[in-house]
C-alpha cells in the first residue's frame, strides 16, 4: 500500500481526500491518505507520493520567486 | 860649396831616423786616438739616434693608447647612456603595468563590492516581498478560496504525475 500524505494550510473537505485517493488508485492501486495541516504553507497542497513530493503550496512558490529574485 | 855626399847620406839616415821615431810614437797614437774618439762619436750618435728612435715609438704607444683609452671611455659612456636608457624605459613599463593592475584590482574590488551590495539589497527587497505577499495571502483567503485553490492545485498535481 502506497503512503500518501497531504498537507495543506486548512483542513480539506472529505470530498477532496477522496478525489485524491480516486486519482491515485487509478494509477498506483491501493493507496493510504494521511491529511497533514500545516498553515505555514499558507494555501495550495503538498502531495507526498511515497518518495516523491508534489509541493504546489503559496509557501513554496513564493519561495521560488524569493530564489529567482535573488538570482536576478 | 862643396856637396859632401856622407853628409848627405848622414842627413839622409838622420832624417829617416827622425821620421820613423815621429810615425812610430807620436802619429801612430795619435791617429789611434783619432779613431778611437770617431768611434766613441759614432756609437754616441748611434745611441742618440736609437734614443729618439725610441722616444718617438713611445710617443706614438703613448698616443694609441691614449687614443684606445679615450675610445674605451666613450664606449664605456655610450653604453651606460644605453643601459640608463633600458633601464629607465623599463621602470616606466614596470611603473605602467604595475599602475594598471592596481586600477584593475580597484575595478575588481569596486565590482566586488557593487555585486555584494546588489546582492544584499536584493535579499532584502525579496524578504520583503514575500513577507507582505504572505501577510497578504493569508488576509485574502477565506475557507472557501483556500479549498477553491487546493482543488485547483490538485488538478496540476494530477496532470504532472
Amino acid at each position: 500500500m502506497l503512503s500518501v500524505q497531504v498537507i495543506t494550510a486548512i483542513k480539506p473537505t472529505q470530498e477532496i481526500l477522496t478525489k485524491i485517493k480516486k486519482k491515485l488508485e487509478a494509477k498506483y492501486q491501493q493507496v493510504k491518505i494521511e491529511s497533514i495541516v500545516d498553515p505555514s504553507v499558507i494555501g495550495g497542497v503538498n502531495l507526498v507520493v511515497g518518495s516523491d513530493s508534489f509541493d504546489n503550496t503559496i509557501k513554496n512558490k513564493l519561495k521560488k520567486i524569493q530564489t529567482l529574485l535573488i538570482k536576478e | 860649396m862643396e856637396i859632401q855626399l856622407p853628409q848627405i847620406i848622414f842627413q839622409i839616415i838622420n832624417f829617416s831616423v827622425v821620421v820613423g821615431a815621429l810615425t812610430y810614437l807620436l802619429y801612430k797614437p795619435i791617429i789611434k786616438i783619432l779613431e778611437e774618439r770617431a768611434t766613441k762619436i759614432a756609437k754616441a750618435e748611434e745611441a742618440a739616434a736609437k734614443s729618439l728612435s725610441e722616444a718617438d715609438k713611445i710617443e706614438v704607444t703613448k698616443k694609441v693608447a691614449k687614443k684606445d683609452a679615450e675610445k674605451q671611455a666613450q664606449q664605456i659612456i655610450e653604453e651606460a647612456k644605453i643601459t640608463a636608457k633600458k633601464q629607465a624605459e623599463q621602470i616606466r613599463i614596470d611603473a605602467k603595468s604595475e599602475g594598471k593592475d592596481i586600477i584593475e584590482k580597484m575595478k575588481k574590488d569596486w565590482q566586488q563590492e557593487q555585486n555584494k551590495q546588489l546582492k544584499m539589497m536584493r535579499e532584502e527587497f525579496s524578504k520583503a516581498v514575500i513577507t507582505v505577499s504572505e501577510k497578504v495571502m493569508n488576509e485574502t483567503l477565506n475557507q472557501k478560496k483556500h479549498l477553491e485553490l487546493i482543488d485547483q492545485e490538485l488538478d496540476s498535481i494530477f496532470k504532472s504525475i
